[in-house]
């Protein structure tokens, strides 16, 4: 006969267990983010000054600067490419080279490089030890700062870079996309820790916000205001909070896991000494940065992967749902694909804060997180329809949560204004944080269901090429 | 006395140190999360315990509150900060022409201490920057006018405090406040920061001494510039300049009698940087020192040297050196000064095992017309097709067509 009562019971224990455990993982993921946002504030206020004009003047004029080679990987980027890379040959820096990569594009990508920059067909050949699709032609400009155009056959973004870093003459080389706008002084900016340290910081990560419904002119941002939709709005928000309440505090604890693969730079020799980017991973940037830190430990060597608040880059966020959920779900197949690889570095104590904290943060916060959250979403569903938890009390956890996001995403927002401030005007403020307060119902369990789907499309092991985005194009104002 | 004032100085130094000052951003950290529990624990145990009999549930109305609490105060303290420049740009705007138009004044011969010491009190900050501004642009008696003025409004005193207390970029600033006082205090202040932690403070400590002109801290910069990291050498090569050959004669070769090797390189960078021209007994001594570093950094030295036979007598040996740095370096410069004995051992660096070298090579026999060409059309046909294609790539650079050349 069965005893419901028993059964009911047990039903109940298990419920609670789980809550209980879904609970205490909520506090534990706010509590980590909590205290990287506080070290994101001190840190931002410490240790992100910037050069000042004079000092600007003196480093453009002196030979003992570093020269640094800009890897543009490009796939159909016709609509941006003229402004973006227009843009980067006017950048402040006394020693550098752009080195586009134009990655088999379908469109007029390599036709408006050409013709815009005037290009020539180089007889140069592109030799290097990473191994890369073969290259069709090099085209060559006659401009005082170095262009190079490397135009091959479809191999991928992390195929394109390695050919870029491949040409590239440079000691030091910047990843930066092509859809992207960077700021005039970008380059001293990244350049600084390197400086600063040059034996030991291997890589440098800057920052990256969105650009749509900024004023662009001549490659530059020349007026920054939010965005018109939310949507990109809630992206601006979810920017700053990864940049300043997330990285400043892992740059702190030497633990760094991604630099952004739109805006990096890495030291070239670095790069080549762990064989370039992976091909077969999707999260390139994140497996790359991952990598060198499991080399460098694991042989010993000291090294240093920093992140600097001050250099930005200006790069369109989707405006539309169907295009971010492709991005978001793409992202987390990275993530998963990037520590999968590199498993033996979780909790492991040979590899310090690294395997302790960030490696072990990022497996069971970034990487297992949407499902827990989903997980803790579909058992309050659950017990509410079958009442074994009062609505009340669903409400109340379901509210502590929420208050937790916006928590963080207004005191990014905040951090935003007390450090850098590149919002001067009291509408845009009010826009992000009212994004940040916005964004925690629907956008966030959106974002939690497409993760949980490209954590799913990461277990299976599903590939992916290059996640070409549909372009609106930048807001060009006057004659560019 | 001075024995304390001496350990407390180096205990500061070592609190700066940047393990130190990371361990004290987690501390702060940690206190800061610690403040935000013990308000939680608050909450719960004075207002909710007593009317929510469940713990957990208590706990987490607790902490809700708290939440609400610090998002209130967050979005205040934005409006607060937007308020607070807007209304500091305001009163600056004011005041700036008022203490500018009295520091003008004042300089003219006029006694304006009484209405600066009060515009202190209440725009301490604009104060501070227009003298600084003022003191920037004038020299000679209006200078030590305003050296005075700053002394009795106590100004100087406050430059002194934050350049030893401050946060890096207050130190930083005041370093360069205190290279305009140029008064013996402030130079003693100065010279303490050429030891400190931070390279953008060392940096600007070096560069106010620089500007004083005491020969004795030159060296002591130098000495300073040379133990920094590169980002100091780049800013401050300009500010060594017009003591480059002072700094040559006296300097050179006590650091090269006892200099580490890395120090000795990063000397010669400068002195390329400054276009200088080295003794040749200095510079012989150097390149065939046994760091290919320091052999690397000397070969572009050659360039100033007078005599062309003892270069291109080097430049052979450079080519030849068994170091790839070296060898590269020596391509370079044969390519530059355009030496055309060099061709033939250009041209058997065409085989170097290392690709830097070779493509040098190449660039170089580019650089030397007609003659360094016929190797490269030469080489345009050769049947090692790395080689081939290097060719053909110096010769474009050299603007001729490859196929025209083969």
């Amino acid at each position: 006969m069965i005893d419901y009562d028993t059964i009911d019971i047990l039903v109940h224990r298990v419920y609670f267990f789980f809550e209980s455990g879904i609970i205490l993982y909520v506090f534990t993921i706010n509590a980590i983010y909590f205290f990287l946002t506080v070290a994101g504030f001190f840190c931002l206020r410490r240790y992100h000054s910037t050069f000042s004009r004079e000092e600007k003047d003196l480093l453009m004029k002196s030979p003992l600067m570093p020269a640094i080679s800009l890897i543009v990987p490009s796939y159909n980027e016709a609509m941006t490419i003229r402004e973006s890379v227009g843009g980067m040959l006017r950048l402040d820096y006394p020693n550098y080279e752009v080195v586009v990569v134009n990655d088999g594009s379908k469109d007029d990508t390599l036709k408006i490089l050409i013709e815009e920059f005037k290009l020539y067909f180089s007889a140069r050949d592109v030799e290097g030890s990473l191994f890369t699709k073969p290259v069709r032609g090099v085209y060559e400009s006659r401009e005082p700062v170095r262009l190079l155009v490397i135009d091959k056959f479809n191999g991928g973004k992390a195929d394109s870079i390695n050919a870029g870093i491949n040409a590239a003459s440079s000691p030091y080389v910047m990843v930066v996309d092509s859809d992207s706008l960077i700021e005039k002084d970008a380059l001293f900016q990244m350049i600084k820790p390197c400086l600063e340290d040059p034996e030991r910081v291997i890589a440098v990560g800057g920052t990256v916000r969105a650009v749509n419904d900024c004023d662009v002119l001549h490659g530059r941002v020349r007026r920054i205001r939010s965005a018109g939709s939310w949507l990109a709005n809630f992206q601006a928000v979810e920017y700053l909070r990864a940049f300043f309440g997330g990285r400043v505090g892992f740059s702190l604890l030497n633990s760094l896991l991604i630099i952004s693969g739109a805006f990096g730079l890495f030291r070239r020799d670095a790069v080549l000494e762990i064989g370039g980017f992976e091909e077969s991973t999707i999260g390139e940037d994140m497996e790359l940065v991952v990598r060198m830190h499991h080399h460098y430990i694991k042989n010993k060597k000291p090294y240093r992967i920093v992140y600097v608040a001050q250099p930005v880059c200006w790069t369109e966020v989707p405006d539309s749902l169907k295009i971010l959920k492709r991005q978001r779900k793409r992202w987390q197949r990275g993530t998963v694909e990037s520590l999968w690889r590199h498993r033996e570095m979780l909790l492991n104590p040979k590899y310090g804060t690294v395997g302790l904290f960030a490696f072990s943060y990022f497996f069971l916060f970034e990487m297992l997180g949407p499902a827990v959250e989903f997980l803790g979403y579909f058992l309050t569903i659950l017990g509410l329809v079958f009442r074994i938890i009062a609505p009340s009390v669903a409400i109340l956890f379901f509210s502590v949560s929420i208050m937790s996001g916006m928590l963080l995403s207004t005191s990014a927002v905040l951090l935003e204004e007390f450090t850098v401030c590149r919002y001067p005007s009291w509408r845009d403020s009010w826009r992000l944080f009212a994004a940040a307060i916005a964004e925690n119902f629907g956008f966030r369990q959106m974002l939690t269901l497409w993760r949980v789907q490209g954590l799913i499309d990461g277990i299976k092991g599903k590939r992916g090429g290059w996640g070409a985005m549909e372009r609106k194009g930048f807001k060009v104002v006057g004659k560019s | 006395m001075r024995r304390l004032k001496h350990t407390l100085r180096r205990l500061r130094e070592s609190f700066r140190s940047p393990a130190a000052d990371r361990a004290f951003v987690l501390l702060k950290v940690c206190f800061v999360l610690s403040l935000f529990v013990y308000m939680a624990w608050q909450v719960h145990h004075q207002v909710f315990s007593r009317r929510v009999r469940e713990v957990p549930l208590s706990l987490a109305l607790s902490f809700l509150s708290v939440q609400v609490m610090l998002m209130t105060s967050e979005l205040l303290l934005s409006c607060l900060i937007k308020q607070k420049d807007a209304t500091r740009r305001g009163f600056s705007s004011r005041a700036l022409p008022f203490i500018r138009k009295n520091l003008a004044e004042h300089i003219a011969g006029e006694d304006r201490h009484r209405p600066l010491l009060a515009m202190c009190l209440v725009h301490g900050s604009d104060v501070q920057r227009s003298l600084a501004d003022f003191l920037g642009s004038v020299e000679g008696a209006a200078r030590a006018r305003l050296t005075a003025l700053a002394s009795s409004l106590g100004v100087d005193w406050v430059w002194e405090k934050v350049a030893l207390y401050g946060t890096a970029e207050q130190r930083k600033d005041a370093a360069f406040h205190l290279g305009l006082l140029a008064t013996s205090s402030s130079r003693d202040v100065l010279r303490r920061m050429l030891a400190d932690a931070s390279p953008h403070v060392r940096t600007a400590a070096c560069r106010s001494l620089l500007r004083m002109g005491d020969l004795a801290d030159v060296d002591q910069v130098f000495h300073s510039c040379l133990q920094s990291p590169l980002l100091v050498r780049a800013l401050l090569m300009t500010d060594l300049q017009p003591h480059a050959p002072r700094l040559l004669d006296e300097i050179f070769p006590l650091l090269l009698a006892a200099g580490e090797a890395s120090q000795v390189a990063a000397a010669l960078e400068l002195a390329a940087g400054w276009m200088s021209r080295l003794p040749y007994g200095m510079l012989a001594s150097l390149l065939v020192h046994p760091r290919a570093s320091v052999r690397a950094a000397a070969v572009p030295l050659l360039q100033f040297e007078g005599s062309p036979a003892r270069v291109e007598a080097w430049i052979f040996a450079g080519l030849a050196d068994p170091e790839a740095p070296v060898r590269l370096a020596a391509a370079r410069l044969s390519g530059k000064l355009r030496i055309r004995s060099a061709i033939p051992a250009l041209e058997s660096s065409l085989g170097d095992p290392r690709g830097e070298v070779t493509r040098e090579s190449l660039r170089a026999l580019a650089a030397m017309g007609p003659e360094g060409w016929q190797i490269l059309e030469r080489s345009v046909l050769s049947p090692d097709p790395k080689l081939a294609a290097r060719a053909a790539e110096a010769l474009s650079a050299a603007h001729l067509s490859p196929f025209e050349a083969a």
